[in-house]
């Protein structure tokens, strides 16, 4: 397909759909067996900031058989151009129609990004239904973290693929070649893949309800449909495919920057992270092979640019070789690391100072909670010691602008817990009056999000707040506020509202998805582009009660989630969300083992041994 | 020692997909491609160190061109050749280095030296040739041709007439040539020329329609 200049000279960004950057990928299109496009349902610039999206993109890519392409959501003036003109979705590198593809693959990276995957579907001419489709059509299928409640988008998908990439993702690429070669249809290929550990064919379970709304059976109609789907992961990294490339954009995007996966998995165990439960057990790859990796990805890309990133840096056990190594090997070449999710100590802010170009840039606490009680609760082991301690060692240091995280909602949260959150902030405030630079004043930037209720997390049967509750919440911090050296920042409570009856939701909600879509919802989690009203009315018209979604659920109810097996147990889940009722903390795994059942996966302990 | 910098003047086409690529993007491109092809590139001195290098005019978006230029300081020597190849090796298509040749002695850069630019505009085919003719007449034979041109300081009448030098139709396709001011002291830009020639055909210009395309860039003693 051919779209001409005058066209794409209409929209205010034409760069975010020509491909063509330094990296990406040309294939011959006639030796080509599987045509796969890899989907990110947001706009470029987002989209290309995805480590996910580019380990994949090479992971495919490195198959002979295989062309994996390109696409992301197009913005609003694109879809216009294209509606307007007839011009079906196409992909970045050849610009062909996504229907023609046998595979179309999204990655479900938030909620608020369903709207887009449904309309993408659309403006590609594919039918937004799976029970819909015909031998015509692509194989949609899903990955990603929203994919541990994959429910809310069962009835789109013909299939998810539950857990990382490089475990599973050959064997259904190869069946796919051998259902083609003996001429099956689309249904055969979605049986074959009932036996790949990993996949989940939403069409080959039932789901019945209760009058009251919450789900009376879970079950297959299929006999070789699995009970328990049980997530699968790469158990050592080093042994797995590693991005040795990446697509290097033209245009500005997010993160200008190449990215170095150090480990996966968290040994914290907040217990609101949803990430860190179901990317367990932790698995780090070898500093070794990760300078080497990092030296393959600037080389290549030409980046200035290299970012370390987890879940949690600092906890990388040879985190200290690792940044030296990296310092020593680029120092030279005017290259800078940067460094999230890092904790302030004396050592990482010595390293900060060494290895970022922009000196003095703003430094991150997230204590997530205002009082030690509460942070207990959430199993957050940051102490208002620790957090004052380092921001007067950056103080001392030169910083002088601090950003603080924080939720709001939490379970067992009181008036105390918000109001201690305005008394830190400002405790940091007078920090730096104690310590800092007094000709300069300081900066603090204190910012609240919603907590939401994740599946497969302890707090998974607790309730969340309604829009009103985190309106009057909000509210409250700001009255409590007086230092003007402290700027308040806060999300939008009615996204948090929709994103909790997504992340919990069952089946029934894709009604008000799709409803939201056709009344014109795109961009969900831009507040520019998010409508609260709209949402709720969707909601309406569907006749689906949102509070039943928000509640609190009971420990013997069938969760929507709940034949997934992401290896930690539901009596651990169950375990720590007593604990946290009883302020209780719970150690990380490299202090010792908890038992949270996901050593399964690597058929021996965790750490040590 | 101002004369004994290793400035080198790397000419390169922008063409296809790549016209779509803004100005600030495209610096960002030079400078990643310079060093995965690791050339000794010379750094600036201060805390925010960044490659020396400078354009000689930005293209619009949406215009092609084959005769860009931008001037580079390395602190060693450069093989011209094998420079030439190893940026193609590593260029996004439609980019395309074409000629590196080392600045003389007290050579002015691009931006400073340039005065004018020559660019191929073509014309969709609902133009006939003759019609083409006729436009380019009438405006070679105006006296003035004023146009408005919208600046934060409010608007201002311009006569651009004088900055037209030469304007000639082509044999194939339905294009023209010309030649206009470029350059800090009178700049004309290719798609007001595109606009004004739209005009005398009675048909409204839309950007894309007509195909721009910079052919070289001049300095006052002729091509840069
Ligand atoms: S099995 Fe133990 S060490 Fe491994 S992730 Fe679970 S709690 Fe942590």
């Amino acid at each position: 397909m051919n779209i001409s200049d005058t066209l794409l000279l209409k929209v205010e960004k034409p760069a975010r759909y020509i491909g063509n950057e330094v990296n990406a990928i040309n294939k011959t299109v006639e030796d080509i067996k599987i045509h796969f496009a890899l989907c990110f349902p947001d706009v470029y610039e987002i989209g290309m900031s995805h480590l996910g999206l580019q380990i994949l993109y090479f992971f495919l890519n490195r198959r002979d058989d295989v062309y994996c392409e390109r696409c992301f959501a197009v913005w609003n003036d694109m879809e216009s151009v294209m509606r307007e003109n007839k011009i079906p979705l196409f992909s970045l590198e050849t610009k062909a129609n996504l229907k023609e593809f046998d595979f179309v693959g999204f990655t479900l990276q938030y909620e608020m990004s369903y709207t887009n995957i449904i309309n993408m579907l659309d403006l590609a001419y594919i039918p937004i239904y799976s029970c819909d489709r015909t031998e015509n059509d692509p194989i949609i299928c899903g990955g990603g973290p929203c994919t541990y409640n994959p429910e809310p988008m069962a009835e789109i998908f013909d299939f998810f693929y539950i857990g990382e990439g490089e475990a599973a993702l050959d064997e259904i690429m190869d069946l796919y070649n051998e259902n083609k070669a003996n001429g099956g249809t689309r249904d055969d290929f979605l049986e074959m893949l009932l036996n790949v550990e990993g996949v989940y064919v939403p069409k080959f379970y039932d789901v019945s309800y209760k009058l009251d709304g919450s789900i009376d059976s879970f079950v297959p109609n299929n006999p070789q449909a699995k009970t328990k789907i049980r997530k699968v992961i790469a158990e050592n990294l080093d042994d797995y495919f590693f991005l040795e490339k990446q697509i290097v954009p033209l245009i500005e995007v997010v993160h200008d920057r190449v990215t170095l996966e150090v480990f996966r998995g968290c040994v914290r165990g907040c217990r609101f992270c949803q990430a860190g439960y179901v990317y367990r057990p932790v698995r780090e790859r070898s500093c070794n092979l990760l300078l080497e990796q990092a030296g393959k990805l600037l080389d290549s890309s030409g980046h200035e640019e290299i970012s370390l990133v987890s879940l949690s840096t600092g906890d990388y056990g040879e985190f200290k070789p690792l940044a030296e190594g990296i310092i020593d090997r680029f120092e030279d070449e005017k290259v800078s690391i940067s460094l999230p999710s890092l904790r302030i100590d004396a050592f990482n802010l010595e390293l900060m100072e060494k290895v970022q170009n922009v000196r003095k840039s703003s430094l991150t606490f997230a204590p997530e909670a205002g009082t030690q009680r509460l942070r207990n609760v959430i199993n957050k082991g940051i102490t208002e010691d620790e957090i004052l301690t380092g921001s007067g060692i950056a103080f001392a240091g030169g910083w002088n602008r601090i950003k603080l995280y924080f939720m709001l909602g939490l379970p067992t949260e009181t008036d105390q817990d918000l109001e201690g959150i305005v008394q830190l902030s400002e405790k940091i405030v007078e920090k730096y009056y104690e310590v800092g630079n007094r000709k300069i004043s300081p900066s603090v930037t204190m910012s609240t999000s919603c907590f939401i209720p994740k599946a497969f997390t302890p707090f998974q049967w607790d309730k969340q707040d309604d829009y009103e509750t985190l309106m009057d919440k909000q509210r409250l911090i700001k009255r409590s506020l007086t230092k003007r050296q402290i700027r308040y920042s806060y999300h939008c409570a009615g996204t948090s509202v929709m994103e909790a009856i997504m992340s919990r939701g069952d089946r029934q909600v894709i009604r008000a998805i799709v409803k939201a879509w056709g009344m014109g919802a795109r961009f969900d989690g831009w507040t520019e582009f998010f409508k609260y009203d709209l949402w709720l009315d969707a909601f309406e018209k569907t006749s689906i009660d949102i509070t039943k979604y928000l509640r609190e659920r009971n420990y013997d109810e069938i969760l929507p989630w709940e034949h997934i097996d992401i290896g930690v147990s539901k009596e651990f889940l169950i375990n720590e969300r007593k604990k946290a009722y009883e302020e209780k903390t719970t150690s990380h795994c490299r202090i010792a083992c908890v038992g949270c059942g996901a050593d399964s996966f690597l058929g021996g302990a965790c750490f040590g041994e | 020692m101002e004369n004994e910098k290793l400035i080198y003047r790397i000419k390169f086409e922008k063409t296809g997909a790549m016209k779509f690529i803004g100005h600030l993007d495209l610096l960002k491109i030079f400078q990643r491609a310079v060093k995965r092809s690791v050339l000794p590139v010379a750094y600036s001195q201060g805390f925010n160190p960044h490659q020396i290098m400078s354009f000689a005019l930005p293209l619009s978006v949406g215009v092609e061109s084959i005769g860009e230029i931008v001037d580079v300081e390395f602190t060693n020597i450069l093989d011209c050749c094998d420079t030439i190849e190893k940026f193609n090796l590593t260029m996004p298509n439609g980019l395309k280095v074409v000629n590196v040749r080392r600045l003389t002695t007290g050579e002015k850069n691009a931006a400073a030296s340039l005065s004018s630019a020559s660019y191929e505009l073509v014309f969709p085919e609902t133009i006939t040739k003759s019609g083409l003719r006729k436009a380019i007449d009438e405006i070679l034979t105006e006296s003035q041709i004023i146009i408005t041109r919208t600046s934060k300081k409010g608007d201002k009448q311009v006569d651009v007439r004088p900055m037209i030098h030469e304007l000639t139709l082509l044999e194939f396709p339905v294009a023209v040539n010309t030649l206009i001011d470029t350059g800090s002291a009178s700049n004309l830009k290719a798609d007001v020329i595109a606009e004004i020639i739209c005009e005398k055909l009675g048909i409204s210009y839309t950007p894309g329609d007509v195909r721009i395309k910079r052919l070289a860039l001049f300095g006052e003693n002729g091509s840069l």
